[in-house]
């Protein structure tokens, strides 16, 4: 370790060893296995923990099948990891059988293309026994037909294949909880307007502004993560960098979720253009995924557009037409921080990642963690933080494979939750879900304040004392913050029934005023009609107008949704 | 002299009512419940906080009010507590709903019991926080009330818990418990709980000498319930009702011909158009994926009549190119409508008369509609007067 990474350019000691900017998945993963390790960490996020593309992704921790012909080896690390990710939080982990039908003009080429898939999936069964996924199946016509009867007919047959999904914002927190109470400072809703460098180039620290409070101050750290994602250019131009220096491609995707679970299988289906997309069970909806296409836009504001929610509906339109009468009831919108390259069409772009050290642009303690995805998060995270370890002197082993992530340390039966909190069945299932072990700590909330155990959104279903719980020990700020956090207002009335009253007792739990509850509520609502807009069906429709005519009949025309 | 009105929801109860009023029995057809059975029990003309002088309340529209015999339209505006926990005024309100304008300066107990959609401490913070609270320094407080007589009453819907207190004995369950609380406010302010078929609130009152009145409903909660129930008693005596769908209205003769579900339905001279807007199933949004460019907003029956939005009228019959709601914004959705003039006259179709939410391009309010209600039935009498 060089002597001058010890001091600020004043002489100061420095106020840790590792400051991490972004609050994606990248970001608290670092930041955890930082915290795991000893080390004193810092983090910062703009607007929430998983408010990019972590939050929005299409929720898989997949085994990377589409690697193994050409990089077996990445195969095989995908599907360890997803091991390691279903032993730190096995509560987050819900099987996704996927199917895949075959659609070939002709018995020959039916069967050609079906043993075919058999081969490739009789490979990929090799690596499911690290992720506990089951071997796949070869299917006749009559078996898909009978798996999936709202399959369009003339499927020659067809393969399954085992993933795992997972709610990417959930992951996130439970890092990002985990860090923290392992020591580290999570700062959210706070910007980094300045990185601090000294006068040989070296980053020491940040500037800061907190978005809600205003407050703005300086933190100082022996070494610097820029995980901004999507954001990492703009991030390293805060440094005085040349953007170039954490270059990414950015390519928007985005999903569209229907009511409820139309399917009990992930169905596969290709879009006009031929690429690959689908539909997805996924918790207690549907998901329609995804898009790929280069983004320049507002990163902050990313939101689905009608061609693109189109887009989808007529691919899967082809193989499932009652998708055509399905409820959407949302979208979500984000936009993946791609390795760059000029040149390649968005679908052949890497979905590596790289470690860039900005000691080459002269910005020694710096580094930017570039592309990635969900699945492979924890192994990022762990090379990033190696490279932290190192010049840091630090010789503690790696655990974060091992350390369960909180709530993942205890198996607890949503039946113990009914008897005990008199919570309904289906409460008590979602609650367990999110929170894992940790949904004890929801019940004892409920048993000393039994009015807390009132269901405040009937769609999901959230309590009061979970929206406190998030409120106190998951850095949720706002309506926002408690919907990534616990899906409240996300169903099919789009918060109706509940974000004016989360609003409320949000403000009460972080001792603000009513009316400004009142406001963090319409800023929720208005952002989640932005998101719905694309989307809007012909049921959903009514609800629209309803809510909006209940909206104007509590608030006037001061709740004009744009 | 034969009209029809099609729907019964608040419009259609009014222009049935102004028909009967001026002699006519009209024809009353409705299938579904629509927006009106969602309302919070206030009545506004438009957006209550655009209203800066009392609107004028015409006498036949006064009269509708009294015969329908749910509803209060005082003299000035009223004061109410919504159930999002704010303060606002209306012009008239759902008999049940307390009215805090007499109110002013005391202190108002908000009951307090163990409902999941429900929290009167903090309900009754966000009432004395408000604007009007602090200038009149009326003071809201959270009393607690053993009002539930079983543990499932905690998550029945608002609805439910509403009908229950149709029962006399249920009633003097309630009255007791607000008895035994061991305070006397200056008034009760309850939930959307007191009755559907029973006046509840007023009795209750008359029995404890204060008011006992509730806060707005959700959409589905009692004060629609209560319209519901005022509608059917009053169509029943001035109209005849034909439970069905009406699926086409084609010209005939010197009128129009309706035929729904149950099949042929008879020749009117002229039709009033009460089947709301977009969130009542009047409109409909049609889209298909594969085809779009080719679906958008449509009547949910054929008629003769053409939809407008942003002054916009569509080409052809009944339908509109699919609009993009990220372009557009949602709040289409509550403009879309039928194109009709000012005195609710369906454009291109002499006989048809427009009212409530089915007018394109109007406010979205109970008020409102029912005056639409009143005026489109005054048209289609003078219609059906001239064939005559």
């Amino acid at each position: 370790m060089a002597r001058e990474l010890e001091v600020d350019p004043n002489g100061r000691a420095l106020d840790c060893d590792v400051i991490v900017i972004g609050g994606g998945v990248n970001g608290v993963g670092v930041a955890r296995d930082a915290s795991l390790r000893g080390m004193k960490v810092a983090l910062f996020e703009r607007n929430d923990i998983a408010f990019g593309a972590s939050g929005n992704s299409s929720g898989m921790i997949h085994g990377g099948p589409r690697y193994l012909t050409y990089d077996p080896a990445v195969t095989h690390s995908s599907c360890l990891d997803s091991g390691h990710i279903q032993h730190i939080a096995p509560h987050l982990l819900f099987r996704i059988p996927f199917l895949m039908p075959i659609f070939k003009s002709g018995p020959l080429m039916s069967r050609i293309a079906l043993t075919g898939y058999d081969a490739f999936f009789d490979l990929y069964d090799a690596y499911q026994p690290l992720k506990a996924g089951k071997p796949h199946v070869r299917l006749s016509a009559d078996e898909i037909r009978a798996l999936e009867p709202g399959l369009v007919g003339g499927a020659a047959g067809g393969v399954t294949f085992d993933e795992w999904g997972i709610d990417g914002a959930r992951l996130c927190i439970a890092n990002a909880v985990d860090a923290r109470e392992r020591g580290a400072e999570i700062r959210v809703h706070c910007t980094v307007t300045e990185i601090l460098r000294r006068e040989d180039g070296s980053a020491y620290g940040v500037r800061f502004r907190d978005r809600v409070s205003g407050e703005t101050g300086t933190r100082s750290a022996r070494l610097l993560v820029n995980a901004t994602g999507a954001w990492a250019p703009i991030t390293a131009s805060l440094g005085g960098l040349a953007s170039t220096a954490a270059r990414i491609r950015p390519g928007k995707g985005i999903h569209v979720f229907l009511d409820r679970r139309l399917t009990n299988y992930a169905v596969i289906a290709h879009a006009i253009d031929g690429r690959q997309v689908f539909l997805l069970p996924w918790q207690n909806m549907s998901v329609l995924g995804t898009t790929d296409d280069d983004y320049y836009g507002d990163l902050d504001q990313v939101v689905a557009t009608t061609d693109e929610v189109s887009y989808l509906f007529q691919a899967v339109e082809h193989v499932f037409p009652a998708v055509r009468s399905a409820r959407a009831i949302g979208t979500w919108g984000g936009v993946r921080p791609t390795l760059y390259a000029w040149g390649p069409n968005e679908d052949q772009l890497s979905r590596e990642h790289q470690v860039v050290d900005h000691r080459e642009h002269g910005a020694d303690g710096l580094y930017s963690m570039i592309g990635g995805k969900l699945a492979s998060y924890r192994l990022f995270a762990e090379e990033m933080t190696d490279i932290l370890a190192k010049r840091l002197g630090n010789t503690q082993a790696r655990r974060s494979h091992v350390a369960p992530l909180p709530g993942g340390d205890e198996q607890v039966d949503p039946m113990q939750l009914v008897v005990q909190g008199g919570m309904e069945a289906v409460t008590a299932t979602r609650l367990e879900y999110r929170h894992g072990g940790r949904s004890l700590r929801v019940l004892e909330r409920m048993q000393q304040k039994p009015r807390e155990a009132a269901v405040v959104c009937s769609c999901e279903p959230v309590t009061e004392a979970e929206i406190r719980y998030v409120v106190e020990h998951e850095l949720a700020q706002d309506v926002n913050d408690v919907a990534r956090r616990t899906r409240l207002g996300l169903g099919a009335c789009g918060g109706m029934r509940c974000a004016l009253r989360c609003g409320r007792i949000v403000a009460d739990a972080t001792g603000r005023s009513p009316e400004a509850g009142q406001r963090m509520a319409l800023d929720f609502l208005v952002h989640g009609a932005r998101r719905r807009s694309a989307a809007v069906g012909p049921a959903q429709a009514r609800q629209e107008a309803l809510t909006l005519a209940a909206l104007a009949a509590e608030l006037g025309s001061g709740s004009d949704i744009p | 002299m034969n009209i029809a009105v099609v729907g019964a929801g608040v419009a259609g109860t009014a222009a049935a009512h102004e028909l009967a009023r001026q002699g006519a029995r009209p024809t009353v057809f409705h299938a579904q419940a629509g927006s009106s059975a969602l309302y919070s029990g206030a009545l506004d003309f438009e957006a209550w906080d655009r209203v800066h002088e009392l609107s004028p309340v015409t006498p036949e529209l006064a009269r509708f009010c009294a015969a329908l015999g749910a509803w209060e339209l005082g003299p000035a505006a009223a004061q109410i507590a919504t159930l999002e926990g704010n303060l606002r005024p209306t012009r008239g309100r759902d008999r049940a709903l307390l009215d805090l304008q007499p109110l002013a300066g005391q202190r108002v107990a908000v009951v307090e019991l163990e409902r999941d959609d429900w929290d009167a401490r903090l309900l009754a913070r966000s009432y004395s926080a408000s604007a009007w609270a602090k200038r009149t320094e009326t003071v809201f407080e959270p009393v607690r009330v053993r009002a539930l007589e079983h543990h499932f009453e905690r998550r029945i819907s608002s609805y439910d818990f509403a009908a229950a207190h149709d029962a006399p004995q249920r009633t003097a369950f309630l009255l007791t418990a607000l008895k035994i609380s061991g305070v006397s406010p200056a008034a009760w302010l309850c939930g959307p709980w007191l009755g559907v078929e029973r006046a509840v609130a007023s009795e209750l009152s008359a029995a404890l000498g204060v008011p006992v009145g509730e806060t707005t409903s959700a959409p589905g909660g009692a004060a629609g319930a209560r319209f519901e129930s005022a509608r059917d008693r009053l169509l029943g005596q001035i109209a005849l009702v034909e439970r069905a769908r009406v699926l086409r209205i084609e010209p005939r003769g010197r009128g129009y011909r309706l035929e729904t579900e149950a099949g042929e339905a008879g020749e009117f001279a002229s039709v009033v158009l009460a089947t709301g807007g977009v969130a009542a199933g009047g409109i409909a949004l049609e889209r298909s994926f594969e085809r779009r460019g080719g679906a958008g907003f449509r009547l949910s029956f054929a008629a003769p009549v053409s939809i407008a939005v942003d002054g916009e009228i569509s080409e052809g019959v009944s339908s509109l190119a699919s609009p993009d709601f990220v372009e557009r914004g949602l709040s289409v959705l509550l403009a879309v409508g039928i194109a009709a003039s000012p005195a609710g006259a369906a454009l291109g179709a002499p006989g048809l008369f427009v009212a409530g939410d089915a007018l394109a391009e109007r406010p979205r309010a109970a008020l409102f509609a029912a005056q639409s209600g009143v005026i489109a039935a005054q048209g289609a009498l003078a219609h059906a007067r001239g064939k005559e």
